[in-house]
């Protein structure tokens, strides 16, 4: 008999991104649900259920997020943030433009791991001043490059890595990089 | 609860079916409100709407022990508080006045 067991990831991205006082709750429930019906069901159906439910819980947090106190305080926060991203990805791109001559490899490869560093230096920074205000920099992220890639400011269509650096790994990294960070900081207290 | 706040749909409900579970965790809530309404509600929704009834202070929580079905992690059983009791009675006095002699209107389609 084939062994299964809840996603492993789903779990990560749940504990990743809500706040503590739930997380482990909410995770719990849905692992104990999850053995519930893989055995009234099939482990694949509940797998899906499992991850369907990852899907469905994250769109609660952000509304959530927008309905508790002090959303406002985050919002801000989030947004001066995003801000001062922005400006030092704006000033590396500034420098590899004059640095580096256009057909070299570097000038393609360095701006998005520039974006991913800026992003989890952000994403990093803004959970220690407020941990849930994380999602609204993901949010600004995400939307930001959705507007940029509908404009196509670029005159050059950027290759596809590039639009999923940008729409995926970008809000991604704000908000695993804290929840690396936590871990670390964690496992370095218990050493 | 203040004058003229009201509770929200979502917030009415858990009331509700946390004043009938008497104690329950986020899963045992989500069964009772699918089971009576037909409302299939995200978990993250249950966990989000239960922790702003806390904050407000018209629910407690306390953690039970971890199990290893649970992959170790604890529950978070929840309790109606009496300040949600009155929310709850406020909400059904401001139905009912609202709906009162409309109730005719309301069956006829």
């Amino acid at each position: 008999m084939r062994s299964y067991s809840p996603p492993i990831l789903a779990c990560w991205i749940l504990e990743s991104i809500f706040p503590v006082s739930f997380r482990e709750a909410l995770v719990g429930d849905l692992i104990d649900e999850y053995w519930l019906r893989a055995r009234s069901t099939s482990p694949r159906a509940a797998w899906i259920w499992f991850w369907g439910e990852t899907c469905r819980a994250i769109p609660s947090l952000i509304w959530s997020l927008l309905r508790c106190r002090g959303w406002f305080t985050r919002l801000v926060a989030a947004l001066a943030v995003y801000i001062t991203m922005v400006i030092l990805m704006f000033s590396a791109d500034i420098v590899i433009a004059r640095y580096l001559s256009p057909g070299q490899k570097a000038q393609l490869i360095l701006p998005p791991i520039i974006f991913l560093l800026t992003t989890a230096a952000g994403g990093c920074v803004l959970a220690r001043i407020r941990r849930q205000a994380t999602m609204f920099l993901a949010l600004f992220v995400m939307s930001t490059n959705i507007v940029l890639f509908a404009v196509r400011i670029c005159s050059i269509p950027p290759p596809w890595w590039y639009q999923l650096t940008a729409l995926i790994f970008g809000p991604a990294t704000v908000l695993i990089a804290p929840a690396i960070l936590e871990r670390a900081n964690s496992r370095s207290f218990a050493i | 609860m203040k004058r003229g706040e009201l509770l929200g749909s979502l917030e009415h409900i858990l009331l509700l079916a946390l004043m009938r579970l008497e104690e329950a965790h986020g899963m045992d809530i989500r069964r009772e409100i699918e089971a009576r309404t037909g409302r299939d509600i995200s978990i993250g929704a249950v966990y989000a709407t239960l922790e702003r009834l806390e904050e407000k202070g018209y629910v407690s929580s306390f953690i039970a022990e971890a199990t290893p079905e649970r992959g170790g992690r604890s529950k978070r059983i929840f309790q109606l508080r009496a300040a949600g009791k009155r929310a709850l009675q406020v909400s059904e006095e401001t139905i009912r006045s609202m709906t009162a002699g409309i109730k005719v209107r309301l069956n006829t389609t």
